[in-house]
């Protein structure tokens, strides 16, 4: 339970520094792999690495102390555990593993059949929660029947994200991708990670007995594969199954498997979906678009940012586009939604028009999509009342008054000329 | 006499026609056309809401004024009035009451125009 609290008290705490723009994606090319002869067996996976131009390596869980830090800074970008079984709390502590993604690297881990509390631990601390480490998920219809040995363990996934960041563009069906582990579900109160993959509905989590309570995790809500992202570009995936990440699976479970485990990993590390903020600008226009210097009451805000994502082929940062980001203007409650329309460069404008309301408010975009880094975006705007001058300056609704008020005006001087000459006549006739 | 209700009212015109000057009948007319634009101003107001407060005030108490004003100068050049010796203005002339009429109306109508805004 700490665990979570703790990932959530960080993750808040870096997002009250972080602003806008974010450092590249990669910041290091070092990649650490921890597994127990991953090379050989998990070398298809770990190819994958390759094309990243990363520098791996690799250590066995029995090295001796594992450290992530040299001189003072984090010396790998990277971490992947597939060392489901091992437990490494003396050689690479919780808090170095969080303080690592915390800090915007990536972390990979792999559960499976019998985990260890270490893993446990881990996998608790990105927002899944693991069912007992003797239960695996099984599926009496969708068992992948060149490897399964009769206890319907190896399933064929139920459903996956579809998202061009996580998967990579392709229109294979989540059925493809096989799976042989624990189920999991995610903890309610994460909202920075996402279920990627997910069991089919015929899918449960048991030990192989008769069931004789509810499954922990079962159908759409069981938990396969999950990904989380950090406000400060860290990132964590989880994959349930390290066996269905072996070069025996990737063989046997075909093309489709392996571009998705492939591109999930490459995910992790950076190579798609990053996503920062660049260069927010407004300025405040009255009704006939004239620019002011100060924002006021029943104006409007021409607001533009920038969204870019980086590319990991062409190494640069390339323009944005979507059509379902919102901007909020808030002080402490939205007064003001709106969406966000998107052009071509990746420039995202909005007018909003500011409400009847003097204070300090602030421009805000919170985007969160599984497969791209989040968008928390923030910018203060003051709001002035109207000037002493600047009220309209005879009120349409008092013109009877106006009328009538003049009208006594002419009303008394005619009477006054009425009673100075009219009795003229009749004076002149009495004298 | 008959006693109906319009002869009476039509003896009531008769005799103002006749006993009233010229002159009285003239800011007789004038009150009533005071008194009309108050009532209009009221109604306004009862109907569409007193938003720009001091304005409906302004507005409505310029009738009030005039009126009150246009009646007292009414008073003191009534030759009814200047006849009776117990009034105390027998001895102002008309012509001082009209320029106080006229002096008062001034100052209203500067107080009206800016308090309406």
């Amino acid at each position: 339970m700490n665990q979570r609290f703790r990932i959530l008290y960080l993750i808040s705490l870096f997002a009250l520094l972080c602003n806008s723009s974010h450092a590249l994606p990669v910041s290091s090319p070092n990649v650490l792999v921890i597994g127990d002869d991953v090379e050989q067996s998990h070398s298809t996976l770990l190819s994958a690495l390759n094309l990243l131009d990363s520098n791996v390596t690799y250590k066995a869980t029995t090295s001796d102390a594992i450290s992530l830090i040299e001189d003072g800074e984090h010396f790998y970008s990277a971490l992947i555990l597939l060392c489901p079984r091992a437990s490494l709390d003396k050689k690479l502590s919780l808090s170095a593993i969080l303080n690592f993604v915390d800090s915007g690297n990536s972390l990979f881990v792999a559960a499976g059949h019998h985990y260890s509390s270490y893993t446990s631990k881990i996998v608790d601390s990105i927002g899944i929660d693991l069912d007992s480490k003797g239960n695996l998920m099984r599926d009496h219809q969708n068992v992948f029947t060149d490897l399964d040995t009769g206890d319907h363990t190896y399933i064929r996934a139920g459903g996956m994200t579809k998202s061009p960041y996580l998967f990579g563009e392709s229109t294979n069906s989540p059925s493809q991708v096989v799976f042989r582990g624990p189920g999991a579900t995610l903890f309610n109160d994460n909202e920075l990670v996402d279920s990627v993959i997910w069991g089919s509905p015929s899918s449960y989590s048991g030990d192989g007995n008769q069931i004789t309570k509810v499954p922990r995790a079962a159908g759409h809500g069981s938990v396969l594969a999950a990904a989380l992202s950090t406000r400060v570009g860290g990132r964590a995936a989880y994959f349930g199954s390290f066996e269905a990440l072996s070069n025996e699976a990737v063989e046997k479970a075909g093309a489709a498997h392996e571009h998705a485990i492939k591109s999930f990993l490459a995910w992790t590390l950076g190579a798609a979906g990053v996503l920062r903020t660049a260069d927010v600008r407004y300025e405040c226009v009255d009704d006939s678009d004239v620019v002011q210097d100060e924002c006021r009451v029943k104006d409007f805000v021409n607001f533009e940012m920038d969204v870019q994502m980086w590319e990991q082929k062409s190494k640069t940062w390339m323009p944005f586009v979507t059509d379902d980001m919102q901007l909020e203007f808030v002080m402490l409650n939205p007064w003001v939604r709106t969406r966000l329309h998107a052009d071509a460069n990746g420039t995202f404008r909005a007018k909003v028009p500011i409400p009847d309301q003097i204070g300090v408010f602030k421009f805000s975009v919170q985007y969160f999509r599984p497969g791209v880094s989040p968008v928390t975006m923030e910018h203060v705007v003051p709001v002035r009342p109207y000037w002493h001058n600047e009220y309209e300056r005879f009120i349409p609704m008092a013109s009877p008054y106006y009328v009538a008020s003049f009208s006594m005006i002419g009303g008394v001087f005619l009477m006054g000329l009425v009673l100075l000459f009219a009795n003229e006549g009749q004076r002149e006739k009495e004298e | 006499m008959s006693a109906s209700g319009s002869s009476v009212l039509q003896d009531v015109f008769h005799a103002y026609k006749q006993n009233v000057s010229r002159e009285l009948q003239a800011i007789d007319m004038f009150l009533g056309y005071v008194l009309v634009t108050g009532i209009v101003q009221m109604v306004y107001m009862l109907c569409a809401g007193s938003f720009p407060y001091n304005s409906f005030l302004a507005g409505f108490l310029c009738s009030v004024g005039v009126f009150v004003l246009t009646v007292s100068l009414r008073m003191q050049v009534n030759p009814v009035n200047t006849a009776n010796a117990l009034n105390r203005w027998t001895k102002l002339s008309k012509r001082r009451a009209y320029m106080h009429w006229l002096f008062c109306n001034l100052i209203l109508h500067m107080a009206v125009l800016n308090f309406a805004g």
